[in-house]
């Protein structure tokens, strides 16, 4: 198994190479001139070419790259266009808030589908599964906005105002003033990846349990619930770890969204005000750490899989 | 105590039964119909006896099997008597089940890599059924496990306890399905065709194991087969089954030399044999009915040599045509007025 870990982990090395190139093109590649915009529209070429000079926008582009590259190893992404500020300390102070509300909307999706997956999947074509596998498919139709707007008027505004409709509030303040602000984005969050998680929970168990060796283990006298909880779970836990891997980028996505509806100035409205204002240097800090998240996610799915089916270790 | 001290057994075919299957039925639901698939099964297993299921594929020996173990899925209900030890398991719950699968009766299967689970190691997969019925810690569990390994003739079993089932080749499979099996010393085995799925060489080693183990442990086992050859060499008697019912039961001596049925005279026909050439081995022309085309009468008529208007009457019993002191029952119509021997000679 730990042979197998280190591999998966050396498959990344190179991964994160192509990520950071990619990552630099991209700012190549753009339309636009850099030094041009931050001269502003009156400014004269000379005043243009100096900051360009400043930039270090006049060496060649390899030379460039191996520079942004070994900044970027001592954790120095640049400096932000819009606010001087390093780019390091700007996704710093972003990336926290987004971070633990996406955590927690992973753990809400995750908690709430698997026993929801294995009822359905237990009383298979009863009055129970029904509800839930027609209640997610009605979930996983709407929106992550219309649901933030929907939760907003129903549980922040009006008669019932359990939750502040808009607004964060850092861990540092205490866990239950976090909570208080981070229960209905995570909830908007997470729902259709929950609805989504349920009906794999779902699918992957009734697969496992139709298993020959679930019979064998009701041969020889282990319950129902063992039965369930050992023999197929482990074996159903690939698909769904499979999905689950594929949801944290939906969450992501969806961060952005309902970020910008609870007027939370997390990473994703980083990223799109990063865009907007031509912000070169944070643009490429937020797609960087994003490619960082999905390869690091993909790569405990990985190794996960070397967990769960011990068939995966040998090859 | 050692392995060698606990498996002793009394003689073989003595002692009050470990199985005893009476009038027993199978329904199964097909959308809002129950369809009888297996119909008036009896049989009996003592102790240290191998007594035979044989038929087709679609006669019903896996179903009866299976519902035997009560292992059938929740779409289908059993009628009449199964008794293990004595104690009555139609009509017991789950619990109670759990309860007596393990350390009363245990079952190995046809495709014994498929019936490990490959997300877990072999060892924790017989220890998790002693741990279960004896209460024992994981410790004890896994050297009772290693134990077994070493039992059923797995090399190195300390070492090969951490293996997983991909690890292994289909007759050790096969061996480690028969160590779980045994864990907790039941008295009554199930085999269903434990060898079709092996290797020929691999199959007598595996049919000479479970002998072996019979024998020190004075087990019962009921040995689901197509294959009249492994019933030759391995049982003491045998049921042959068609279309869901029993056609003919009796010692596989009387079975094989004074075949009363005529479906037995037609199976023992299809046998291979080394002498015979291989384009000249026997066949019996049609197929098995699906359980909706059952009828009341004969089921083995249309494709019987002998069939006659009388086999059409519902409800033929079985008669006895014992010869000595073994029974040996038949369901045929014809019986006594017909030579099932000479059914199928071309």
């Amino acid at each position: 198994m730990l042979r197998f870990v280190l591999t998966r982990v050396l498959t990344v090395v190179p991964l994160l190479l192509l990520l950071t190139l990619v990552v630099f093109l991209l700012v190549e590649i753009s339309p636009g001139d850099p030094a041009a915009i931050i001269a502003g529209p009156e400014a004269s070429p000379e005043a243009i070419a100096a900051i360009r000079a400043d930039l270090g926008l006049d060496q060649p582009f390899w030379e460039r790259y191996f520079s942004y590259l070994g900044g970027a190893v001592q954790g120095d992404l640049g400096t932000s266009y819009a606010t001087n500020e390093p780019v390091t300390e700007v996704i710093g102070r972003a990336l926290p808030r987004t971070a633990t509300i996406a955590v927690f909307a992973m753990l809400l999706a995750v908690v709430a589908s698997i026993p929801l997956g294995a009822l359905a999947a237990l009383r298979r074509n009863g009055i129970v599964d029904r509800v839930i596998t027609g209640g997610s498919v009605v979930l996983m139709a709407v929106p992550p906005f219309v649901l933030a707007a929907v939760l907003v008027g129903a549980f922040a505004l009006g008669g019932t105002q359990f939750f502040p409709p808009t607004g964060y509030a850092p861990l540092s303040d205490g866990f239950d003033e976090w909570l208080l602000f981070a229960t209905l984005p995570a909830i908007a969050i997470a729902t259709i990846s929950f609805a989504e998680l349920t009906r794999q929970a779902r699918g992957s168990l009734i697969d496992a349990l139709e298993e020959d060796y679930v019979r064998t283990a009701r041969a020889k006298g282990m319950s129902r619930l063992f039965v369930v909880g050992k023999h197929a779970a482990k074996n159903a836990a690939v698909p769904y770890v499979t999905v689950l891997g594929l949801n944290v980028g939906r969450v992501v996505g969806a961060a952005v969204i309902v970020e910008a509806i609870f007027n939370i100035q997390g990473f994703g409205q980083l990223g799109v005000n990063a865009v907007l204002g031509r912000d070169l240097p944070t643009m490429q800090g937020v797609v960087l750490v994003s490619g960082l998240i999905v390869l690091v996610v993909n790569l405990a799915v990985d190794i996960s899989y070397g967990y769960f089916n011990p068939r995966v270790r040998a090859a | 105590m050692t392995l060698a001290q606990e498996l002793s057994g009394p003689a073989a075919g003595t002692g009050d039964p470990v199985l005893e299957v009476s009038g027993m039925s199978v329904d199964i639901r097909i959308d809002r119909d129950w369809v009888r698939i297996v119909e008036d099964v009896s049989l009996t297993v003592r102790p240290g006896e191998t007594v035979g299921l044989v038929g087709e594929s679609g006669s019903g020996k896996t179903v009866t099997s299976l519902a035997i173990m009560h292992l059938l899925p929740p779409n289908a209900r059993i009628h009449g008597s199964v008794r293990v030890n004595g104690r009555e398991l139609v009509g017991l719950r789950g619990r109670e089940l759990d309860r007596i699968r393990g350390p009363e009766m245990a079952m190995i299967f046809q495709e014994p890599r498929r019936s490990l689970n490959p997300a877990f190691t072999v060892g924790d997969q017989v220890a998790e059924s002693v741990r279960r019925h004896r209460r024992t810690d994981r410790r004890t569990a896994w050297r009772r496990a290693v134990e077994l390994f070493d039992l059923v003739g797995i090399p190195d079993p300390g070492r090969r306890a951490s293996a997983y089932p991909h690890e292994f080749s289909g007759g050790m499979c096969q061996r480690v399905m028969l160590a779980m099996a045994l864990a907790c010393e039941p008295q009554l085995l199930i085999a269903d065709e434990p060898t079709t799925a092996l290797d020929v060489t691999v199959q007598r080693q595996v049919l000479a194991l479970i002998g072996e183990v019979q024998e020190r442990l004075g087990l019962g086992v009921l040995l689901i087969t197509h294959d009249l050859g492994v019933v030759a060499e391995v049982c003491d008697r045998a049921a042959v089954m068609y279309a869901g019912r029993i056609s003919e039961q009796g010692p596989v001596t009387d079975l094989f030399d004074r075949t009363a049925h005529p479906y037995t005279a037609g199976l023992l026909h299809a046998m291979p044999d080394p002498v015979r050439h291989a384009d000249r081995m026997g066949s019996i022309p049609g197929m098995v009915p699906p359980p909706d085309q059952f009828v009341d009468g004969c089921r083995f008529a249309p494709r019987c040599p002998f069939a006659a208007d009388e086999c059409a009457a519902p409800g033929i019993a079985l008669r006895d045509v014992s010869v000595g002191a073994h029974e040996h029952t038949v369901r045929c119509a014809r019986s006594g007025e017909i030579r099932p021997a000479e059914a199928f000679h071309d």
